[in-house]
């Protein structure tokens, strides 16, 4: 399933925005379903949206099923750079106890 | 936070010959205290000696104007109408006095095509603001395509987020200014939150302003004064200004200073006492116009 992100919120771009997309992408992973988030019309993401967005998949599903089951499409160098960044740091984190 | 008029005296209190951030400490601390109460309920501001203005001297001055009137206190100017005076007609120009008089002190004045003008901006109109009015102002300076500026967009993203998140505040001044001879854009938001030391503290509460600030811009370092707040916003506007672009950030909160650069490919942070209290975070970021690097419009994700 592809699903635009702003068809979910109006932008990309606090915290809120982030975790209303956040209990899409969850549900869809709950259900082990795979699910694609596109950027459409999106040019940039904060880190508060990534951190409220997807971050918190961390607490609910192993890195490796959320890598299996969510991708992102219509992405720009300085999206794919914060999710992939933010992932790393917290897996990183999350690995060495922090 | 409840100000308190401290005297219903009048005080008049003279801008700096140089307003800029090197200045704003004796500013600050002629109208307000240490506990941020207003000295006076009638403040006037002479411009008399004003002979020189940066963008971080416009925002602090109007985070001034704006934290005494919502004190309560009354602010008027004084010795403003020398238009043949280079930094009253650069004010001017600027939207300055429009803003607080109500209309330009010259028949001509118009904001000059080098120049971002002063803006209070809510958060709520933050994104708009950004995306109409920052964006398209900086991708005309830079002579570069709106779309290649995501990097530095998503630091003003980032500024105004940590407003929202961390400040207690809602509002940021923003002001900008192209130097086409030096190759340079400065922009400045500021605030008169609460200041990232304060936020600091509340984990390591024996820090120092500077060393909190240095700290704050650190990859994944987190005060979580909002639940899903997990940093990386200060962290991200260094590496894309400073590591990306070859610029400077300098950060002013409380009594310290962060000061960000380029040395052989890496971030040399000085962090270092201020001359006084800052009410607030005050970012400015310089921007060299001649080593700025366009950002790809498009990239396909890839884990």
């Amino acid at each position: 399933m592809v699903i635009r992100a702003l068809d979910v919120v109006p932008r990309c771009y606090s915290n809120s925005d982030g975790q209303q997309l956040f209990k899409v992408v969850s549900e869809y992973l709950r259900r082990g379903e795979p699910i694609v988030i596109s950027f459409e019309g999106v040019d940039t993401l904060p880190s508060s949206f990534v951190n409220c967005a997807f971050i918190p998949l961390l607490d609910l599903f192993d890195f490796g099923k959320i890598k299996e089951t969510l991708s992102f499409s219509n992405t720009t160098p300085q999206i794919n750079e914060m999710i992939k960044s933010r992932f790393a740091f917290e897996v990183s984190r999350r690995n060495s106890g922090g | 936070m409840i100000w308190k008029i401290l005297s219903r005296q009048e005080l008049t209190v003279m801008i700096p010959r140089q307003l800029d951030r090197t200045t704003i400490y004796p500013l600050v601390q002629s109208v307000l205290d240490e506990n941020l109460n207003a000295k006076c309920s009638n403040i006037t501001f002479d411009f008399s000696n004003l002979n020189f203005v940066r963008p971080a001297g416009v925002t602090v001055l109007s985070n001034l104007i704006e934290f005494l009137h919502k004190a309560g206190a009354r602010t008027s100017f004084k010795n403003y109408e020398h238009l043949d005076h280079q930094a009253i007609a650069y004010l001017d120009d600027s939207g300055f006095f429009l803003h607080y008089l109500g209309k330009n002190l010259g028949r001509d004045s118009t904001v000059r095509g080098t120049t971002l003008p002063l803006k209070l901006v809510e958060y709520a109109r933050s994104y708009e603001y950004m995306g109409h009015t920052l964006v398209p102002w900086l991708a005309s300076s830079l002579a570069k395509p709106e779309k290649s500026l995501a990097t530095i967009k998503v630091c003003f993203q980032e500024i105004f987020n940590n407003i929202n998140d961390h400040s207690t505040c809602s509002i940021g001044c923003s002001f900008a200014q192209h130097y086409p001879k030096d190759k340079i854009i400065d922009i400045t938001v500021s605030d008169f939150g609460i200041g990232i030391p304060v936020n600091v503290r509340r984990l390591q509460p024996s820090i120092s302003d500077q060393q909190a600030l240095a700290l704050a811009c650190e990859a994944g370092f987190t005060t979580q004064t909002s639940v899903r707040n997990r940093g990386a916003g200060l962290d991200v506007l260094v590496k894309n200004v400073v590591i990306r672009n070859g610029g400077a950030v300098i950060i002013h909160s409380n009594r310290g200073i962060v000061s960000c650069t380029r040395e052989n490919g890496a971030i040399k942070k000085i962090p270092r006492s201020a001359d006084g209290f800052y009410p607030g975070t005050l970012i400015q970021l310089s921007l060299r116009t001649d080593r700025f690097i366009s950002d790809e419009i498009e990239e396909e994700f890839e884990w």
